[in-house]
């Protein structure tokens, strides 16, 4: 694109010429400083606008402008009366969204939400709508932000300010403004986001994370379904705490991967530094606290309340966040449910069985997905053939 | 300077007047409100029939606008009804039997037209003068939505009910003419893609 194409293709440099302001101005200004070796072309061709496409503008006056602000809210505050009546069964709808996505994440959930006699500001949950598809980020219930398919990045300052892939989307806010946020990573995405408090937590696929912008209670208490790692700032005045809809983990300052998963049976969490307490939300086994240490693997079976402590190699359980999937004698159906995760695909067995084998490598999932699919045919021994775009047959 | 993020920024705008935030309708207001005067007063001369047409408008978006799925943009939605409710008032007015005497109804002059002592003015400058006198009420209106709004060129086709692709040929026909006076290159530049 040549020069000239470029502004054409500027809403900006028509805006400059024919609407200028000060903030346009100083766009310009500094567009000018940057490309230099463009200032010429691009001063003459304004000038020509000027000179030969110039035309009447029609203008509200100010006075004209504000007086007809005013007609405008006067209207839609009586607007706003006439809707006052449908607002209480609005209200109501409102709580049945929130109970929707707690059925949608699992029924022991709702159990929780409904038993805990605190006031938790988890009944305050935006209703995250489970229909969503694409990665978004939810902000008060109210904002709904497009992600970038595949990876995204998020940062939450502790003034209140929020960036998204480099891109600031809320300036700092009011100290005493906090609001709910939940981020929704559907299959195929992941994400990596950086809470107030400096916690770093990688969101796997198919996953949400709801959190405070800003952690001002005893605790800082996030809620997870679905997997991450997390690594937390260390704050011993403040312990961290990740809630699932059957287990909770309380943290002072540690890395750790968990996932909990709706449609797995089991929680599985892995703790690779620091210390982990877990224990059931509804206070099963004892309401025993279960202390983990690095190097474990602890499995929450959710329906037998029971957990097993395993000590393994954590990279096996850590490794996605770098973008490769580890495994050793690992069922062929784990390791075919992680890809279907990562990319958002199916798989069909032509023989159920198969999905026993054990396997054991390493996939680097970066790679475009047919490649991955190809190293699967010599780890298996099976044909990977692909049906269309979402689903495979394993042969 | 990026248009998605521009449009993304007035999506969340969009949402959240629809949730009813008077911040965001502040904010909608004082960033469209003249340049929707501006182009409702090239059909009519009307001031006030405009400016109860931009109300109208506001009002609609409050009320309808959670029925509206995602528009393909704000900007583009606002321009399309704005001109709806025009017409739609003009009619009313009778001042008008049918939408079709409204074709011949944007009022737009260049100051280049108005040039007189043709012996002066370059090649370039002169057929540029004859591409715009020659200019249909539609094109001029076409030419206006480019410089006036951030709209995409399939949206001003939407409008116009033209191919996105006959809108950017007449932006880049009538520009070329202006490049070309800037340039002594004969060299063309400006191909249309």
């Amino acid at each position: 694109m040549n020069i000239y194409h470029q502004l054409i293709e500027n809403p900006l440099f028509f805006k400059w010429i024919y609407h200028p302001s000060p903030e346009i101005n100083t766009y310009w200004t500094y567009f000018l400083e940057q490309h230099p070796e463009d200032a010429k072309v691009i001063k003459e061709f304004k000038a020509g606008f000027k000179k030969h496409l110039n035309y009447k503008q029609l203008e509200l006056t100010d006075g004209e402008k504000k007086e007809l602000a005013l007609k405008i809210l006067k209207q839609l505050e009586l607007k706003d009366k006439q809707r006052k009546k449908q607002s209480i069964v609005r209200l109501s709808m409102r709580y049945a969204a929130v109970a929707i996505v707690f059925l949608a994440v699992g029924a022991a959930l709702s159990y929780y939400i409904f038993q805990d006699k605190q006031v938790n500001q988890f009944t305050q949950l935006p209703p995250v709508n489970p229909g969503i598809q694409e990665p978004t980020l939810i902000i008060d219930n109210k904002e709904e932000i497009a992600l970038n398919h595949g990876e995204s990045n998020l940062q939450y300052s502790d003034k209140g300010e929020i960036t998204v892939d480099d891109r600031k989307i809320k300036e700092k806010v009011e100290p005493e403004d906090v609001q709910m946020n939940a981020l929704v990573i559907p299959y195929g995405s992941r994400s990596t986001i950086k809470l107030a408090d400096g916690t770093m937590v990688w969101l796997n696929a198919g996953s949400r994370l709801i959190y405070p912008s800003r952690f001002v209670d005893k605790t800082r208490e996030v809620f997870l379904v679905g997997e991450a790692f997390f690594d937390v700032a260390k704050n011993a005045q403040q312990p961290f705490v990740v809630k699932t809809p059957e287990v909770q983990l309380e943290v002072l300052g540690t890395q750790f991967n968990i996932s909990a998963y709706p449609e797995e049976n089991v929680v599985q969490t892995v703790l690779t530094e620091g210390s982990v307490e877990m224990e059931w939300i509804d206070g099963g086994v004892f309401g025993e606290h279960l202390k983990v240490v690095p190097g474990q693997l602890v499995i929450a079976n959710k329906k037998e309340k029971e957990t097993k402590v395993y000590s393994v190699n954590t990279d096996y359980y850590t490794s996605w966040k770098e973008g490769y999937l580890t495994f050793s004698n690992s069922d062929l159906n784990r390791v075919v449910k992680k890809l279907e995760r990562y990319y958002n695909i199916h798989f069909k067995y032509e023989n159920a069985m198969d999905g026993m084998i054990k396997i054991s490598g390493k996939l680097d999932v970066r790679n475009d997905k047919d490649e991955v699919l190809k190293y699967m045919n010599s780890l298996t021994g099976l044909n990977f053939v692909k049906i269309n775009n979402a689903l495979y047959m394993i042969k | 300077m990026n248009n998605r993020i521009d449009a993304e920024y007035w999506q969340i705008v969009w949402t959240n007047f629809k949730a009813g935030d008077r911040q965001a309708f502040k904010t909608i207001y004082n960033d469209f409100a003249d340049s929707l005067f501006s182009y409702g007063s090239r059909f009519t001369s009307d001031r006030d029939l405009v400016k109860d047409a931009i109300q109208d408008l506001f009002i609609d978006v409050y009320t309808y606008g959670n029925s509206l799925r995602k528009p393909e943009s704000l900007e583009y939605y606002l321009y399309k009804s704005l001109k709806r409710i025009i017409i739609r008032k003009l009619i009313d007015k009778n001042k008008f039997s049918s939408v079709h005497d409204l074709k011949d109804l944007f009022e737009l002059k260049f100051s280049v037209e108005e040039m007189e002592n043709e012996e002066i003015l370059e090649d370039s400058v002169k057929k540029m003068k004859d591409e715009i006198l020659q200019l249909t009420p539609k094109n001029r209106e076409l030419i206006f939505l480019k410089f006036n709004s951030g709209l995409t060129y399939k949206e001003i086709g939407k409008l116009l009910d033209i191919k996105p692709n006959t809108v950017k040929k007449q932006v880049y026909r009538l520009l070329d003419q202006l490049r070309k006076k800037l340039s002594d290159d004969i060299i063309v530049l400006f191909t249309i893609c």
